[in-house]
C-alpha cells in the first residue's frame, strides 16, 4: 500500500514536472513568436516609413533654379486694372437696284457704318460703368455711358447716364448686334432715326414673380431729347417710361418673354432759340406704347449648333402738336433659325406708318431675308436683301447688302 | 373639409419653416451642386445653372436666372473666364451678397494649379483661357480642392453647422482618395501623399520602382488610377481642349483637336488634316463632350476607323451620372470599353 502511495506521488511529482516543462516550452514559443512579430512589424514599418519619406521627396522635388535676384517696381504699370475695352467694327457694301437718284449712303458703295469702342469697368465695390464711343464716317457720337449702383433697395438697381432706353427689347441694343443688319422700319421712324436713346435715371426692380417665372419692372426719367418725339433741347421737362417684362420658362428649351411698355413726355418748346428770340409753347404731350414678344427655343446641350426664335414688337405713338395730332403705329415680326454652328437663317417683315399727320392711308413696308455666318464668335457675315414699298415712293426699293462685324478685346453680347 | 385645410396649412407652415432654415446655395456647374449636395445634405438647398450636358461657356442670362440667384446665400461658380456670362446674371439678380469677393461667393477654382495657361494672350490662339484652363472638373483630385472651398463658403454663411459641413467634407475627400488610389494604397501611404504625387506626375514611376512587402507598389494601386492603367500613354484625338486635367493625372496622349483652336468652328481643311494624323498615329479613340456636334465625331472616326467616346463633362449630363463618383467612372469604363473594342 505504502509502495502504491510512493508510486503515485511519484508519478503525479513527473507529470507535473513534465507539464510544466512542457508549458514552459510553448510559453517560450509563444514569447519568440511574439518577438519576431514584433520585429517584423518594425521591419515593416522602417520599410514603409522609408518608401513614405522617398515617396514626400519625390513628391516635393522641384527643379532648383540659381538667378541673380532683379527687383522690379509695378507702380507704372498699372494697365491690368484698366477699364476692359473692346474695338467692334461694323461694314457693308450694298448694292440698290434703282439707286440712281439716291446720294450719301443711299447708294451702290462700300461703307464703313460704325467703329465703336466699348469701356466696362467696376468702379468700386458698389457700382460700374459701361460706356461706347461711336465713330461714323459723319462724326463721332456719344453711343452710350452709363454707371450702375446694382442695389440700391432691395431687388433694386439704378442706372445714371446716357443710354439706350428698355423701349421693347431692341431698341436697347446697338446696331452692330442685331439680328439683321438694320433696326425695323417701325422703330426708326417711330421712335427716330436712332431710337431712344436719352439721358436720365432707370430703376430697375427684380420684381417677386407673380404670375411668370421672373417679373421686371423698369422705370426711366430722361431728359427729353429726342427731338422728333420729345422737346429736344428746348425744354427740359422730363420723360418717363415704364417697362414690364414678363418671362416664362415653357420647357427646359423654351422661353416666353411679353413686355408691355408707356412712355410720356412733352413735346412743346420752352426756352431761347439760335436767335435769342424767347418761345413759350403751351403743354403738348406725346404718349408712346409698345408691346414686345419673343418665343425662343435652344436644345441646351445643342445650343451651339441650333436655335429659333420669333420676336414681335409693335410701336405706337400718339403726338400732340400745336393744332394738330401725330398717331402712328407700326410693327415688325421675324423669325430666325441656327442651321448649325456657324449659319443663320432668318427674315423680317417691317410695317410703319410715316411719322406724320393724316397718315390713315399711307404706309411702308418691307421684307428682310437673310442669312448670317459667323466666321468665329467675334467676326461675323451677313447677307441682306431688303424689299421696301411704300405708298409714297413710285417703285419699290431693292437692296442688298454684305455686311461685315468684328469684335476685338473682350466684348460680349449679355443677349439672351 | 375643415380638418383637410388645417392639415394642408399645417405642411404648408412646416414646409416654409423647415426650408427657411436651409442654406439656399446656387451654383453655375451641376458638379459643383452635387458636392454642395454631398457636404450640405439637408442643411443646404441646391439648384445649378448649366445642365450636366450643356456648354458652360455658352449660357444665356435668361430672367429666371435671375430670379434663382436673387434668392441665393451662396453663389459657387468657376470664377475663371469660363462662364462669362455669370457677371451680366448677377448684375440683374441685384443681389450685391454674391458678388465677387463677398461673403456669399465662392470661386471654386481658388489653390488648384492652373494647366495650360497661355504665352501670348492673343485672340489668334482662339477662345483662350486668360488665366489657365477652367475645366477643372475633369480631375478628381482637384474635386477635393473645390469641395474644400465650397465647405468655406457653407461655414461662412452658416458658422453654426461648421463641424457637420467639416466632418461631411473629410468624408468626400477620403471617398475621392479611395475611389482614385483604392483603399488599399490610401491606407499604406496616405491620400495627401498620392495626391501630391500624382499632382506631380510621379505617381506611376514611383509605384513601379519601389516594392513593399516583397511586391510591387504599383500592385497596391486600385481605384480610377488602376482601372486607367490600359489606356495610360495612349494616342487619342478630343474635340476641345476640356480634358486637360484628366488627361495631366491618368496620362493620356492628346495628339491633336477637332477644334483647330478652342472655340475655333473646325474647316474642312483642319478636319481633312487631323484625319491623316490619326491615319499616322493610329488613333483609335476620339473624345468629345456630348455637347458637342455628334455627327461631326462620327464622320471623323468612321474615316479612320476610330471609336468615338461622347460623354457628358457634368453630373447629371446623362442617365446614370448623379454624382461626381459615377461620372469619373463612366468616364474611364467608357474609355476604356473603347480602346478594348479597338485592338
Amino acid at each position: 500500500m505504502r509502495n502504491k502511495i510512493l508510486f503515485l506521488t511519484a508519478f503525479i511529482f513527473l507529470t507535473a514536472v513534465l507539464t510544466f516543462a512542457q508549458e514552459s516550452d510553448s510559453t517560450k514559443i509563444s514569447q519568440l513568436e511574439k518577438r519576431i512579430k514584433k520585429l517584423e512589424d518594425k521591419l515593416e514599418q522602417d520599410e514603409l516609413g522609408k518608401l513614405l519619406k522617398e515617396a514626400e521627396t519625390v513628391a516635393n522635388k522641384q527643379v532648383e533654379k540659381k538667378e541673380i535676384k532683379e527687383f522690379k517696381s509695378g507702380q507704372r504699370s498699372l494697365q491690368a486694372i484698366n477699364p476692359e475695352i473692346s474695338v467692334i467694327g461694323d461694314m457693308y457694301g450694298q448694292y440698290i437696284a434703282n439707286d440712281k437718284s439716291f446720294t450719301g449712303d443711299l447708294r451702290s458703295g462700300a461703307f464703313f457704318r460704325v467703329l465703336g469702342l466699348h469701356f466696362q469697368s467696376n468702379l468700386d465695390p458698389f457700382s460700374f460703368i459701361k460706356a461706347a464711343i461711336e465713330f461714323r464716317p459723319a462724326g463721332f457720337e456719344f453711343g452710350e455711358a452709363y454707371m450702375t449702383w446694382t442695389n440700391i433697395f432691395p431687388g433694386v438697381g439704378l442706372t445714371a447716364g446716357k443710354f439706350r432706353q428698355q423701349f421693347g427689347v431692341i431698341n436697347r441694343w446697338h446696331s452692330h448686334s442685331l439680328d439683321q443688319f438694320d433696326f425695323p422700319l417701325a422703330l426708326t421712324t417711330i421712335l427716330g432715326e436712332e431710337g431712344l436713346n436719352q439721358t436720365g435715371l432707370s430703376f430697375d426692380w427684380i420684381m417677386p414673380s407673380i404670375i411668370s417665372d421672373a417679373n421686371t419692372l423698369t422705370l426711366q426719367i430722361t431728359d427729353g431729347q429726342n427731338e422728333q418725339l420729345f422737346s429736344g433741347d428746348m425744354f427740359s421737362f422730363p420723360a418717363g417710361l415704364l417697362h414690364l417684362k414678363n418671362y416664362w420658362d415653357l420647357s427646359r428649351d423654351t422661353y416666353l418673354e411679353l413686355g408691355l411698355t408707356g412712355m410720356l413726355g412733352k413735346n412743346n418748346q420752352r426756352g431761347y432759340d439760335e436767335e435769342g428770340n424767347l418761345i413759350l409753347e403751351n403743354s403738348r404731350l406725346t404718349a408712346l406704347g409698345g408691346l414686345d414678344i419673343t418665343v425662343f427655343w435652344e436644345p441646351l446641350n445643342q445650343a451651339r449648333y441650333h436655335s429659333f426664335i420669333w420676336r414681335t414688337e409693335l410701336y405706337y405713338a400718339n403726338k400732340k402738336l400745336m393744332n394738330d395730332r401725330i398717331k402712328a403705329f407700326g410693327g415688325y415680326s421675324y423669325v430666325e433659325y441656327k442651321l448649325d454652328l456657324q449659319w443663320q437663317v432668318g427674315t423680317r417683315f417691317d410695317y410703319t406708318q410715316p411719322f406724320e399727320t393724316n397718315n390713315r392711308s399711307k404706309y411702308t413696308w418691307q421684307i428682310v431675308p437673310y442669312i448670317t455666318w459667323w466666321q468665329s464668335n467675334w467676326v461675323k457675315l451677313r447677307l441682306q436683301y431688303n424689299y421696301l414699298n411704300s405708298t409714297e415712293i413710285p417703285t419699290a426699293q431693292n437692296t442688298i447688302r454684305l455686311q461685315i462685324v468684328f469684335a476685338a478685346g473682350p466684348h460680349k453680347h449679355d443677349r439672351y | 373639409m375643415k380638418k383637410q385645410i388645417i392639415i394642408i396649412a399645417i405642411i404648408l407652415i412646416n414646409s416654409l419653416l423647415f426650408s427657411a432654415g436651409k442654406l439656399n446655395v446656387v451654383t453655375t456647374l451641376s458638379t459643383y451642386a452635387d458636392i454642395v449636395k454631398y457636404i450640405g445634405q439637408d442643411k443646404v438647398d441646391v439648384h445649378y445653372i448649366v445642365q450636366g450636358d450643356q456648354d458652360p461657356h455658352f449660357v444665356r442670362p435668361k430672367p429666371s436666372f435671375a430670379v434663382l440667384l436673387s434668392k441665393a446665400d451662396l453663389f459657387i461658380s468657376t470664377g475663371l473666364d469660363l462662364e462669362l456670362w455669370v457677371p451680366s446674371l448677377v448684375d440683374m439678380s441685384k443681389n450685391d451678397k454674391i458678388r465677387s469677393g463677398q461673403q456669399g461667393f465662392v470661386a471654386a477654382y481658388d489653390g488648384i494649379k492652373l494647366l495650360d495657361k497661355p504665352d501670348v494672350l492673343s485672340r489668334s490662339e482662339g477662345g483662350l483661357h486668360i488665366y489657365g484652363n477652367p475645366h477643372i472638373t475633369t480631375n478628381p483630385l482637384n474635386l477635393k480642392i473645390i469641395a474644400e472651398n465650397i465647405t468655406a463658403g457653407l461655414e461662412k454663411n452658416d458658422p453654426e453647422n461648421s463641424d457637420f459641413y467639416r466632418e461631411n467634407l473629410k468624408k468626400f475627400q477620403q471617398e475621392i482618395d479611395n475611389k482614385t488610389f483604392g483603399e488599399e494604397l490610401v491606407k499604406l501611404m496616405g491620400g495627401a501623399l498620392l495626391t501630391k504625387l500624382a499632382n506631380n506626375g510621379q505617381l506611376i514611376g514611383f509605384l513601379e520602382e519601389k516594392e513593399y512587402k516583397g511586391k510591387k507598389m504599383i500592385d497596391y494601386l486600385g481605384g480610377w488610377m488602376k482601372a486607367a492603367l490600359p489606356f495610360r500613354g495612349k494616342k487619342i484625338v478630343a474635340y476641345h481642349k476640356n480634358w486637360i486635367y484628366f488627361q495631366t493625372l491618368f496620362g493620356l496622349d492628346i495628339i491633336g483637336y477637332v477644334e483647330p483652336k478652342p472655340g475655333i468652328p473646325p474647316s474642312p481643311k483642319h478636319v481633312e488634316k487631323l484625319v491623316q494624323e490619326m491615319r499616322k498615329n493610329e488613333v483609335k479613340v476620339l473624345l468629345a463632350a456630348n455637347y458637342f456636334d455628334e455627327n461631326k465625331v462620327r464622320t471623323i472616326c468612321n474615316k479612320v476607323g476610330a471609336e468615338p467616346v461622347i460623354v457628358p463633362m457634368f453630373v447629371e449630363g446623362t442617365p446614370g451620372t448623379e454624382n461626381v463618383f459615377k461620372l469619373i467612372d463612366l468616364w474611364i469604363s467608357k474609355l476604356n470599353k473603347a480602346f478594348a473594342k479597338m485592338k
